[in-house]
């Protein structure tokens, strides 16, 4: 079960490494068996389009998943406790607006127009935390009425109009070429890292696991509940910020509403990386996978020319799949690994 | 001018509909129904706000309702109702209540709303509509609907295409009547030549940035793609060709944001294959309809029928011509980069049919100095689309075809 799954804060180090390997190994089965069906859905749209190429429809897929891939490392972490986060899209609009206004087409402002974007997305999210963890309203609640109220904000003040185009440097970040290789692609390399190791390799990423697991008994160890919970927030806040400022980049303008799409796809990307909805379970490559096949899968259906209908069927089918398949909790692939 | 203080837009949705019904009804309590003399109580009820479509409508209306004479004669309101049927009923239920003469109202929906409409029908109240139209009999519908955009833009990418190649549809939101009608209208003439494939379609969601990644992804699907066929998102689109195939562009067919319109009117774009139109609806459609719908409630105007046309915008790239002051003068029909940002919608401003309006105007919602109202020409009625604005009613029997644009022969 879930406690079962949640590292024991006491274990000797070696033990911990034994413990740790041994929970990552059946986690990462979904995640080959998430991104196998990502590559297949590549191979697909490869063999119906002959004419095409594998690698610069790998390229696409990439480039064009990082939002979902930064934003839902967020949205993953707020899971984990068992919450949500719902002001993500809003805040992510929010930060393609600051960025905008702070820029306004020039790069010299950028040194400070960045960091002060952030933080501002990220203390979105600490309030969103401040909210759930010491006045206890509901995840779901506090931030839906966050992501009102910081829209209404964001509305006050630039009354919905088009902004100016960001700043020459970030559009060159989301459309250059390194070695051949498009920089996002880079980009989402380095996130993952950093992301994959602050989730499974820190202590304060163990501990969330241990809080999502089972609040009691976290508290019962001492762990600092509330102080996670505004760090998970505000991480959630930070990542919906930085994908914000990537969505700038690559349309080169911004718009209040630019982010409102990523919502959803955000908690799809986690669902179907094998996180448990109610929290204590599920690492950063799974929904890095779901972001990934969730990418790959809309290249298909655009490719398909298929009806919307469709589509939506195909997409609730694979999200109502994915949470029916947690509650074996993968248990078939894992007999049928070990 | 503004009915609502600035801080009360910024509160949580239910808040702002309760305080924006509370002070409607106070205010009518305080003031009688009808017009006195030449004092006019009008409101404006938009939908959603906070997209730039919407806003640059909403401006043009306010900076309308601040231009000698009607800064003296017309008492002007804005609420925002959302995108929610019920909060547009019961606003609009208030702002009956509150003694309005003349509603302009962006419809959420086109029969949702008919119940409401014919009850400020009863008291009297002028109910007109803006873009989006209505079916209720006594409502005035303002709109592009019957320019046929769909087929007429279609039928122009035909043609410079040559009839043949592969192409990409962006349809816009799925389940809307408007997206509906318009796919209509394009694939009915897509099909008649059997030289055009069209090799992938998605929903932009009139969103340039979801338009530029699914755009992305079909050209690394499809690398050959010669037209993309819009009626939003079409600057997102056509930043996509250019990131990722910057050398052999496309036959284009949209909106009309400034940045697309400055690339459809470069000569080393059209250079690289780059042949783009620029039309679709335009937010100027909201102030054209307060103009309109001003001069019937003054008498000025009387209508015979209840659909009135706003001339569908149409800026080929072969017609684009820069601005050198703040308003569309001397068929001018574009802005330098340094003046707007590269999504401002240039068709926010119509220098035939609203002189009244400049740059300024439409993007802070202020009335143009030294500007007074300008009497309209003649206005064009729409044809009657059945479901679309009214219901028992015939369209014309070629509703779907295109009718500015003359087909070419389908190519052997």
């Amino acid at each position: 079960m879930a406690k079962r799954d949640a590292p024991t804060l006491s274990e000797s180090k070696p033990a911990r490494l034994r413990a740790h390997a041994a929970r990552a190994n059946p986690e990462l089965l979904p995640v080959a068996v998430v991104l196998a069906c990502a590559a297949l859905l590549i191979i697909a749209t490869k063999i119906l389009n002959p004419g095409s190429s594998l690698t610069q429809q790998l390229s696409a897929v990439l480039v064009t998943s990082i939002f979902l891939v930064v934003a839902s490392f967020g949205q993953g972490l707020t899971i984990l406790l068992g919450g949500i986060d719902l002001s993500i899209g809003v805040v992510a609009g929010l930060s393609a607006m600051m960025i905008s206004v702070l820029t306004n087409g020039q790069n010299a402002s950028l040194p400070w127009a960045v960091p002060a974007t952030l933080a501002f997305c990220a203390a979105i999210g600490m309030i969103n935390g401040l909210g759930i963890a010491l006045a206890k309203v509901p995840p779901f609640i506090m931030t839906l009425a966050s992501g009102i109220t910081f829209f209404g904000v964001g509305l006050g003040f630039t009354s919905g109009l088009a902004q100016r185009p960001v700043a020459p440097a970030l559009q060159a970040l989301m459309s250059g070429h390194w070695l051949g290789v498009p920089i996002p692609i880079y980009l989402i390399a380095g996130f993952v890292v950093i992301a994959a190791i602050f989730q499974n390799g820190t202590a304060e990423g163990r501990q969330l696991y241990a809080i999502g697991s089972g609040p009691r008994a976290a508290s019962v160890l001492g762990l600092p509940i509330s102080g996670l919970t505004i760090l998970a927030y505000a991480l959630s806040g930070l990542c919906a910020g930085v994908s914000g400022l990537l969505l700038a980049g690559y349309s080169s303008a911004a718009t209040l509403d630019i982010g409102d799409p990523l919502l959803l796809p955000t908690i799809a990307a986690v669902v179907i990386g094998g996180a448990r909805v109610v929290g204590g379970k599920g690492i950063y490559l799974g929904t890095f996978a779901g972001a990934i096949f969730l990418s790959a899968l809309e290249t298909v259906i655009t490719v398909l020319s298929l009806s919307q209908g469709l589509r939506n069927i195909i997409e609730g089918v694979i999200i109502v799949g994915a949470l029916l398949l947690q509650s074996e909790r993968w248990g078939a692939l894992r007999r049928w690994s070990n | 001018m503004n009915g609502l203080p600035r801080r009360l837009k910024t509160l949580p949705k239910p808040l702002l509909h309760c305080a924006g019904a509370l002070a409607l009804i106070l205010g009518g309590l305080a003031q009688p129904a009808s017009a006195q003399g030449e004092h006019y109580k009008v409101f404006l009820d938009l939908s959603y706000s906070g997209n730039v479509w919407q806003t640059a409508a909403a401006n043009g209306v306010k900076a309308l309702a601040g231009t000698p004479p009607y800064d003296k004669t017309v008492e002007f309101k804005t609420v925002i109702s959302g995108t929610d049927v019920q909060h547009q009923i019961s606003d609009l239920q208030s702002m009956i209540a509150a003694g309005a003469n003349a509603i302009l109202f962006y419809p959420v929906s086109g029969t949702g709303l008919n119940r409401v409409i014919e009850q400020g029908c009863k008291h009297n109240v002028l109910m007109f509509a803006y873009d989006s139209t209505v079916t209720a009999p006594c409502a005035y519908n303002v709109s592009s609907l019957s320019g046929r955009y769909g087929a007429n833009s279609a039928q122009w990418m035909v043609n410079e295409m040559g009839g043949k190649g592969e192409m990409v549809i962006n349809h816009g939101v799925a389940g809307t009547a408007l997206t509906d009608l318009m796919d209509r209208q394009a694939l009915g003439v897509f099909k008649r030549y059997p030289g055009i494939k069209i090799v992938g379609d998605f929903y932009g969601n009139w969103n340039d940035a979801t338009s530029q990644e699914n755009v992305a992804k079909v050209i690394a699907a499809h690398p050959n793609i010669d037209a993309i066929w819009t009626v939003d998102g079409t600057y997102g689109s056509l930043q996509a060709v250019q990131q990722h195939r910057p050398d052999r562009l496309v036959v284009i067919a949209g909106q009309s944001n400034n940045g697309y319109r400055l690339d459809i009117g470069d000569a080393a774009l059209q250079a690289k294959g780059l042949k783009g139109l620029s039309a679709s609806f335009g937010p100027a459609d909201g102030p054209y309809a307060f103009k309109v719908m001003m001069e019937v409630l003054t008498g000025q105007l009387k209508l015979t029928a209840h659909n009135v046309e706003y001339p569908l915008p149409w800026v080929p790239y072969n017609e684009v011509k820069l601005c050198t002051g703040l308003a569309f003068e001397n068929g001018c029909n574009v802005f330098p980069e340094s003046k707007v940002p590269a999504l401002f919608i240039d068709t926010a401003l119509n220098g035939d049919l609203l002189p009244e309006l400049n740059l300024t105007a439409v993007q802070n919602g202020t009335a143009m100095s030294g500007a007074t109202i300008k009497p309209l020409p003649a206005v064009t009625y729409a044809d009657d689309l059945p479901g679309v604005n009214c219901t028992d009613c015939k369209p014309p029997a070629d509703w779907l075809e295109p009718n500015r644009v003359k087909p070419i022969p389908v190519p052997n």
